[in-house]
């Protein structure tokens, strides 16, 4: 690994995009740029100058082709694609008095971003279930128990906080 | 094409109506934000997201098309039915327009006039 370069670990939840876009900003203003996000809350960072840096993360479930033509749009409209991770998109841009700092200019497709993220999540329980029902239960059944138990209490927090979130884009509409 | 299927698309909001205006001939994402933002005077400012999004869905409900591809951007264009919705928008907002100047003169005059 480039001396440059040092690995950082930070916890955020599904619903927590905000907060996570707000770190990844504090930290450019000490001089960490982001350059991968990992799994499990793991950020790489390139260790510069410090600077003024927007930092936008979008979601979405999009096939190869469209995701060219998707991210070209973001470049074109001047944001950086840092890289992705999952269906989260990772955009920056350097921060200019009186120029528009976000990705969305309405509040519908706010809300759009956080009602795909609640159908994939949607579409991803039943599969989990589908796999935990089909290991043998004599073997590994308690602790496929126990993993179903918190995956099941996450899930349900992730659709109520988005759910939440949802309700107080619209209200402040 | 019947009424109803245009007619339930309107109105347009501001962000979707300048889409179709700027659409009237061919342009990629990046074009159109600059046509939006130019023909409203700067009222309507289109982010990526939200363009793309709009995109993704005037395109399913067969609004615009894609006519053509250069490099990795998208081209699109009205289709018949989005200029038939876009003709029907105007008409209603000409009928405001009209309706606005009917009664402006029934209006507090102090209120009415301009830079007020």
């Amino acid at each position: 690994m480039n001396k440059n370069t040092v690995k950082k670990f930070r916890w955020f939840w599904v619903w927590q995009d905000e907060q996570e876009e707000a770190w990844l900003s504090e930290m450019a203003t000490r001089g960490y740029h982001l350059e991968k996000p990992q799994l499990f809350g793991v950020y790489h960072f390139h260790v510069g100058d410090p600077d003024n840096v927007i930092y936008r993360l979008d979601f979405t479930v999009i096939g190869k082709k469209d995701r060219e033509a998707y991210l070209q749009l973001f470049q074109d409209a001047g944001w950086e694609h840092v890289r992705g991770l999952s269906y989260w998109a990772y955009f920056r841009k350097q921060y200019k008095p009186g120029e528009t700092a976000e990705i969305f200019s309405d509040t519908d497709s706010k809300i759009q971003k956080y009602q795909r993220i609640i159908i994939l999540l949607t579409f991803l329980l039943p599969i989990f279930l589908f796999i935990m029902s089909n290991i043998r239960p004599y073997l590994f059944g308690f602790l496929a128990g126990i993993l179903t138990v918190t995956i099941l209490i996450l899930w349900t927090l992730s659709l109520n906080k988005l759910l939440q979130r949802i309700s107080q884009l619209k209200k402040n509409n | 094409m019947n009424e109803k299927s245009l007619t339930k698309h309107l109105p347009l909001t501001e962000a979707t109506y300048y889409i179709l205006l700027s659409l009237v001939t061919p342009k990629h994402g990046y074009a159109v934000m600059k046509e939006a933002k130019e023909i409203s005077a700067g009222t309507v400012r289109l982010a990526p997201g939200t363009l793309y999004g709009a995109f993704t869905s005037l395109e399913q409900n067969k609004l615009i098309s894609m006519v053509d591809k250069e490099g990795r951007r998208k081209i699109y264009q009205l289709t018949e039915k989005g200029i038939r919705i876009l003709i029907e928008q105007v008409d209603r907002l000409k009928i405001m327009i009209r309706c606005a100047e009917k009664i402006s003169g029934l209006l507090p005059a102090d209120l009415t006039k301009e830079g007020n």
